[in-house]
């Protein structure tokens, strides 16, 4: 993997040239994820809010509910969910049509017709992650704060003005800065998984049903990893 | 181009697939290697375009061995030598219009003007006029392979090369497939290397048979000689496939 993620970055100065596929990727993991991104989003926002809301009105202290989600969200939960969606949803897609091609010798004509595959399929899906993740985790973030608002002010009476304000006042550069650099890498992560286990598909319709579920669990695993050692030493 | 391959050998795993083939392949001509299913012959198919590297063992191309060439460096080789899949190889996510081109956008070879009129140019040469906007899952086996040789065409290569080009087709269309094979060649003056255990095929298509088996080239002779062979896998191989 390491390996494809150079041979991408070696390309990267082709991406002017790429853009209509890269538009058609960025459409993929942005906009069509939007549906799923604002209900997880919400419901997110709604759940963290309510469940310690309820902890924190027994303490009187459930005032503090916008702080507590907005920095919940912004620096661990909206990266992370976010992320999550996007391998589940667009990162085993990205295998399973690779992989596809892979077995029905797609790949192979590509390389015989001179073309790399890599260029041709990896850098369109790894400069749409690497911009539309962080666009996607600032957009789940705003819809689980609503969220949280509207669980804050029907539930817990605490006004939204007040919810906000406290978000407002907590929220840092610091914790903005963190959750666009973690969806970064998590998109980076996504795009070389997905695309190293489509390239790497083997025997059949089988093959490509393993390497779908090897991209997802692989992805996961080191989106949580990545999330740690950038919270530890970043964040 | 000519096409020198000098005792290749490929195992994947401890299947050993090519034993120490040898094949010249001369420039203009056609070249039929035939053997049974499982004999080897895709697998050296794809690696005279550096698809699959040997083991051991060289292929030279007008006197360069490739098999000393690193990837980046096949790339050129490949926009001289066109490879007609078994499957098609089209890309799904594309119109057959799209996949013709393919080569030519990619490549930044001509305006998108150009690229258009070529496009019907080759799909006029297979017979596949006005189907730029089909997608490959709407075509059928045939017209699939068809369009994989127009794309083929559309870099002017010197070297075609068929992987089992009339499998799974009714005998008609299989007809059509040589026939074009032969017009390709007669007509563009290319070198054509045919892989098939298709013996009508075989015998329509002429040019230089040779016998794949046991991961060697056991025999190799024109048509007629062929069919004349001595050799007892040619004539079994001969007599099954009558």
């Amino acid at each position: 993997m390491a390996l494809l993620l150079a041979e991408i970055l070696r390309n990267i100065r082709h991406v002017s040239a790429d853009r209509r596929r890269i538009l058609r990727q960025m459409l993929e993991v942005g906009w069509n994820t939007l549906p799923l991104a604002s209900m997880i989003g919400f419901f997110t926002g709604m759940i963290t809010s309510l469940q310690t809301g309820m902890e924190l009105k027994t303490l009187g202290l459930h005032h503090q509910i916008g702080s507590i989600v907005g920095i919940s969200l912004a620096r661990e939960m909206g990266p992370v969910f976010a992320a999550l969606i996007v391998a589940a949803r667009v990162g085993a897609a990205w295998t399973a049509e690779i992989g596809t091609m892979s077995v029905s010798e797609e790949v192979d004509a590509l390389r015989s017709l001179g073309i790399r595959p890599v260029r041709f399929l990896g850098l369109p899906r790894f400069v749409a992650s690497i911009i539309m993740l962080p666009i996607l985790t600032v957009y789940a973030i705003m819809v689980g704060i609503w969220g949280g608002a509207m669980v804050s002010a029907n539930y817990l009476g605490v006004p939204s003005r007040i919810y906000y304000r406290r978000m407002w006042d907590s929220l840092e550069l610091a914790d903005i800065r963190l959750c666009l650099l973690k969806a970064f890498f998590f998109g980076v992560i996504i795009s070389i998984v997905s695309t190293w286990c489509g390239l790497a598909t083997t025997n059949g319709a089988e093959g490509v049903g393993r390497s779908t579920t090897r991209s997802v669990v692989i992805t996961l695993s080191l989106i949580l990893v990545a999330d740690y050692f950038i919270t530890r030493f970043i964040g | 181009m000519e096409i020198k391959a000098v005792d290749i050998r490929k195992s994947f795993g401890s299947n050993e697939v090519l034993k120490g083939l040898t094949l010249t392949i001369k420039s203009g001509s056609i070249c039929t290697i035939l053997g049974g299913s499982g004999s080897g012959k895709s697998v050296f198919l794809k690696h005279l375009t550096g698809l699959v590297r040997p083991d051991s063992g060289s292929i030279f191309v007008d006197g360069n061995d490739i098999t000393r060439f690193k990837e980046e460096e096949l790339f050129p080789l490949r926009r001289r030598i066109a490879m007609i899949f078994q499957s098609g190889g089209l890309l799904g996510s594309m119109t057959v219009g799209e996949n013709v081109g393919l080569g030519l956008v990619e490549h930044r070879m001509a305006s998108p003007e150009e690229i258009a009129r070529v496009v019907r140019q080759k799909l006029a040469l297979v017979h596949l006029e006005g189907k730029e906007n089909e997608i490959p899952a709407n075509l059928s086996g045939g017209m699939k392979k068809r369009v994989s040789i127009a794309r083929a065409l559309t870099l002017n290569p010197e070297l075609i090369l068929y992987d089992e080009p009339t499998a799974g087709l009714d005998p008609p269309m299989a007809e059509t497939i040589d026939d074009l094979i032969l017009e390709l060649t007669r007509d563009l003056k290319v070198t054509s290397v045919v892989v098939t255990h298709d013996l009508k095929s075989v015998f329509k298509l002429g040019g230089t048979l040779n016998m794949l088996h046991d991961g060697r080239i056991v025999e190799s002779a024109e048509a007629g000689e062929f069919r004349n062979s001595d050799n007892a896998i040619v004539r079994e191989f001969l007599r099954r496939g009558v």
